[in-house]
């Protein structure tokens, strides 16, 4: 019975032999349709370069209208309230720079294993752009691959993210990740706005 | 790449083009004949791709991708010309008579028989994946990025494949019926 090993270097082997070259005359038929077929104009800035421009402009005015607006809204709104009212509301820098901070801090906990720094699991589903509302064992999955023995340790919100921690037992036939054979290990997945990715 | 030839043929230079064909034509082929295992279907495919490439070069936006971007396109020329075997291949191959042999002559052809016959069962879909990590030595991140998959999929895909052809080999090493009587 073959191992894991010996089945990929076979067919590693295997693969390295057969054609490498690829025959003149199909170059050249290829060479010879150049003429008959037309390029696709790119959908992108070079095709749309001055349209573009014009949106740009357009929307720079626009920005630059609403935040006048808002100065004046805010003026009038501390006007009207008097001194001593605080804005309860902390800006959107400071949210994002806390929320990067948390997720730093959770993915730190995961590494080390840290059980007093981690929340327990919870039961959440998480919308993802092209997979649905997944669970936490099926994003994990989603990021693994669903051959690959692993256990979800930990699930938590922060902020507008959602973090997984998984940790994945044997990677036979990189079928976790790539790294090497009956490797275990521990990886932080965050979903952001139904997009999936591992933390590195 | 020369990312300046790539600009060039973004622009319509046919002799640009032509340079970037003659570059990256082999490696193309290559990995088309290793995906539908049959000759006239790999150029036919790499054709197609050429022609593709062509056709869609204005639309690369980054014209450092170009290596990874042909990749794509010649992996959905190869599901193009995929569906045309199934209509009428009748999955036959002549082993060449010069290819190199082990020293008894007879297993190394064995599994290389055994792994045409598992590899010809897999999907278009699990054979890129296989050639594309074990042929052009990708790691999965970069197979799953140009085929435009998460990279789960593409470990789940490189499993079921690799299972697979193992199955086949270990097939070919179980004995007969006869040799089990014997």
């Amino acid at each position: 019975m073959s191992t894991d090993r010996e089945t990929t270097r076979i067919v590693r082997s295997w693969l390295d032999e057969g054609v490498t070259q690829l025959p003149d005359r199909v170059l050249d038929a290829v060479l010879d349709q150049l003429d008959t077929t037309h390029q696709r104009r790119a959908t992108w800035w070079p095709a749309r370069r001055y349209q573009s421009m014009n949106m740009l402009k357009f929307g720079l005015a626009a920005a630059v209208v609403v935040i006048a607006a808002l100065l004046g809204v805010n003026y009038l709104g501390a006007n009207v309230g008097g001194p001593g009212v605080a804005d309860p509301t902390p800006s959107p820098t400071s949210t994002a720079d806390a929320d990067e901070a948390l997720v730093r801090a959770w993915v730190d906990a995961v590494n080390r294993d840290d059980r007093d720094a981690l929340v327990a699991m919870t039961a959440d589903r998480v919308a993802t752009a092209d997979r649905g509302d997944l669970t936490p064992d099926e994003v994990a999955s989603y990021v693994l691959g669903a051959w690959c023995p692993m256990t979800v340790n930990d699930v938590e919100r922060v902020g507008d993210a959602f973090l997984v921690g998984a940790r994945f037992r044997d990677n036979a036939d990189s079928s976790c990740t790539d790294a090497a054979p009956g490797t275990t290990g521990t990886i932080v997945i965050e979903v952001r706005d139904g997009k999936v990715s591992r933390i590195p | 790449m020369d990312t300046d030839l790539v600009t060039r043929a973004q622009r319509g230079d046919e002799e640009a083009f032509a340079s970037l064909a003659v570059a990256a034509g082999d490696r193309l082929h290559a990995v088309a004949h290793r995906i539908l295992r049959d000759l006239h279907l790999a150029e036919d495919a790499t054709q197609q791709a050429l022609l593709a490439i062509w056709r869609d070069l204005p639309q690369l936006r980054d014209p450092a991708r170009f290596d990874a971007w042909s990749y794509r396109l010649l992996v959905r020329a190869c599901y193009a010309e995929g569906r045309k075997e199934r209509t009428w291949s009748p999955h036959l191959r002549l082993l060449d008579s010069d290819e190199p042999m082990q020293a008894d002559g007879s297993s190394t052809v064995i599994d290389r028989d055994q792994l045409e016959r598992g590899f010809r069962r897999l999907s278009i879909d699990h054979r890129a994946v296989v050639v594309l990590h074990h042929y052009l030595d990708w790691p999965l991140e970069r197979v799953a990025d140009v085929l435009g998959i998460p990279p789960g999929t593409a470990r789940s895909r490189l499993h079921h494949a690799m299972r697979g052809l193992r199955a086949a080999l270990d097939a070919d090493a179980r004995p007969t019926t006869r040799e089990v009587a014997q």
